[in-house]
């Protein structure tokens, strides 16, 4: 007897459900969703309301040791509606994933009428009870958002090999093969994963005020995950990712790392089977000097400057949950304006430049653009919505994404990065007298209000005299987050951006995709490791 | 809203076609609606402020089939 793990199957037709919802559908349901968003417009005290309805076509396959594991292929259509509504204005949301059989103009029609009411009723009862609470509590305030250009714009997906031309027989032989291959590397190679997706999202938006953005991106992103073990040893762990928003052409080099996804993993491969034979990082109680290499420095940067400049985040909407700023305490008591990073630091948000936080328009329609977070280490900004722009009286940026369209868009990072500068990393490394080279990041501990972190890295090696000389396992860097952006004392010229794939934020929680990166950086830290 | 009724229908139509299948030597059908409203309550003194705040309220339906096929005779 053979066991089917959860085959998930269509009962009414044998037909594929990717074969029937495609993208092109949005192309049929454009009207529909303009007269219903207009008709929320017409409602009593509704001061705005958009729809946003997306379909994503994906297919994947997974493998482990050589051998499948599964594959699929899946398309799903789902809708969100915001209202803004009532006397003291407040926020109603409805959000839904839409069947097959509803998935024509008439339906749609209905389905996103019944979500405006809903969104509707549960806006003028929010604003209803705000107001009720008023003079009991004097912060709450009717939502006002900031102005934005009304536009209207189609954004075609780009790519070189369409994923919906990729059969899923390639894409679990690409899994079975690579992780069969690095498995057969050498037996302390305990165990081999490889995960592979590659797919086409289409969104369609449209508000009260006459936006209509139509907007397809493409994703394809293999997975490693690697285990090794010597005989009686301790093991070692590497995950990482190669991605981008294009086609198959990714895993075939066109991508950061500018090698194929198979070349990708067996060198991951290797690395961490030379960890398994390396000492343990001593931990330090004093900080030493560390150059930060770029692949680390993307989660650096994610993690002490990207969440920590989130408007959400700095008006205290995630303390309960994702935490606190220490950026900003409130309108009297914060750092904007002040030096909180070395002269020679500059970062910013741009979802303009290539990586995984691209794209032309948020999830509110504001066109996005580069956002100056730290300009030559002073604090001048951070990423917002239309709602937080206009409580700090800062112009919209458009940094509001959601995973899906039947979640609501909640401030995410864009490509958030260190900005280049101009010293070659071999210099840097070379002006080292006694000190650390921290190469690839690996898992953040980070504090509520980003105010110190620990970040630990894949590998650590000793530099001595300026040449690196001893590789070291397990270790990592923990320091405050402003001495460190203080003591940085070279930027280098080798600037990448990374795709990081997970980042988690919201209630319920949204994965997102963002792009994070920088040059190499040096500075002080203290090391973590074994005691 | 998927009433109860609807949700035994589609179960009992899921398994019929099921049985009907070649192989097929066991199977479950599950069907589920579910509605879903997050709130938080957050007040800052200091910060223009909503008080309650919805993140997100959602509907879903989803239909699933667990199967046990009879292997083939090699």
């Amino acid at each position: 007897m053979r066991y089917t793990a959860l085959c998930i199957i269509l009962l009414l037709r044998r037909i594929p459900i990717a074969s029937r919802i495609k993208v092109e559908l949005i192309d049929t349901l454009k009207e529909t969703v303009t007269k219903v968003v207009q008709h929320a417009g017409s409602l009593k005290n509704c001061k705005y309301a958009d729809i946003r309805l997306g379909i994503h076509e994906t297919k994947y396959a997974n493998a482990e040791d050589g051998k499948a594991k599964g594959m699929g292929e899946d398309a799903s259509i789902s809708f969100g509606i915001r209202v803004l509504a009532g006397e003291m204005s407040a926020w109603g949301y409805y959000g839904q994933s839409i069947g097959e059989g509803e998935s024509n103009p008439k339906s749609i029609h209905k389905v996103l009428t019944l979500g405006i009411k809903k969104a509707y009723a549960r806006a003028v009862a929010n604003a209803n009870k705000k107001a009720e609470f008023k003079s009991l509590a004097p912060s709450l305030t009717a939502v006002s958002l900031a102005r934005i250009d009304i536009c209207n714009d189609i954004i075609n997906a780009v790519y070189d090999e369409d994923p919906r031309n990729v059969s899923l027989k390639d894409i679990l032989t690409i899994c079975t093969k690579i992780s069969g291959d690095m498995r057969s590397i050498c037996k302390d190679v305990q165990y081999a994963h490889i995960n592979v997706h590659t797919g086409i999202n289409r969104e369609l938006f449209c508000s009260t005020e006459g936006s209509c953005i139509d907007q397809s991106y493409t994703l394809t992103q293999g997975m490693v995950s690697v285990v090794a073990q010597k005989p009686g040893g301790i093991p070692e762990v590497c995950y990482d990712y190669v991605g981008d928003l294009r086609g198959w052409e990714v895993l075939k080099g066109k991508n950061v790392y500018k090698q194929s996804f198979g070349d990708f993993a067996l060198l991951r491969t290797r690395e961490t089977l030379e960890l398994t034979e390396a000492e343990f990082l001593p931990a330090t109680t004093e900080p030493v000097v560390v150059v930060t290499n770029p692949h680390f420095n993307a989660l650096l940067a994610h993690e002490i400057v990207g969440h920590p400049t989130e408007a959400d985040r700095v008006l205290k909407l995630e303390t309960a949950y994702a935490g606190r700023s220490w950026l900003f305490r409130d309108f009297q008591d914060n750092e904007l304006g002040k030096q909180i990073a070395s002269p020679l630091l500059t970062a910013y948000s741009d979802p303009s430049i290539h990586g995984y936080g691209h794209f032309k328009y948020d999830m509110e329609g504001t066109p996005g653009k580069r956002v100056n977070l730290i300009e030559n280490g002073i604090l001048r900004g951070f990423m917002n919505g239309r709602e937080y722009a206009a409580i700090l009286g800062h112009p919209p940026n458009g940094s509001m994404r959601a995973t899906k369209p039947h979640y609501v868009p909640i401030v995410r990072m864009t490509n958030t990065i260190f900005a280049n500068g101009n010293k070659n990393p071999e210099e840097i490394i070379a002006e080292v007298k006694e000190g650390y080279y921290i190469v690839n990041h690996r898992i953040p501990s980070i504090s509520e209000s980003r105010e110190n972190f620990r970040i630990s890295a894949q590998k650590v090696f000793r530099i001595e005299n300026g040449k690196i000389t001893k590789l070291y396992r397990q270790g990592g860097i923990t320091a405050d987050s402003k001495d460190f952006l203080m003591n940085i004392d070279a930027v280098g010229n080798d600037f990448e951006v990374f795709p990081i794939p997970n980042c988690g934020k919201g209630q319920p929680m949204q994965v997102m995709r963002v792009g994070n990166g920088g040059p190499t950086l040096r500075s002080m830290a203290r090391l973590t490791g074994h005691q | 809203m998927i009433g109860l009724e609807t949700l035994r229908d589609c179960v009992r139509n899921g398994i019929d076609f099921v049985k009907k299948q070649k192989d097929v030597i066991d199977a479950e059908i599950f069907a589920s609606w579910n509605e879903h409203i997050t709130v938080r309550l957050n007040y800052t003194s200091d910060i223009p402020c909503n008080g309650v705040h919805e993140p997100n309220q959602r509907s879903s339906a989803a239909l699933a089939c667990l199967s046990f096929l009879r292997q083939e005779k090699r």
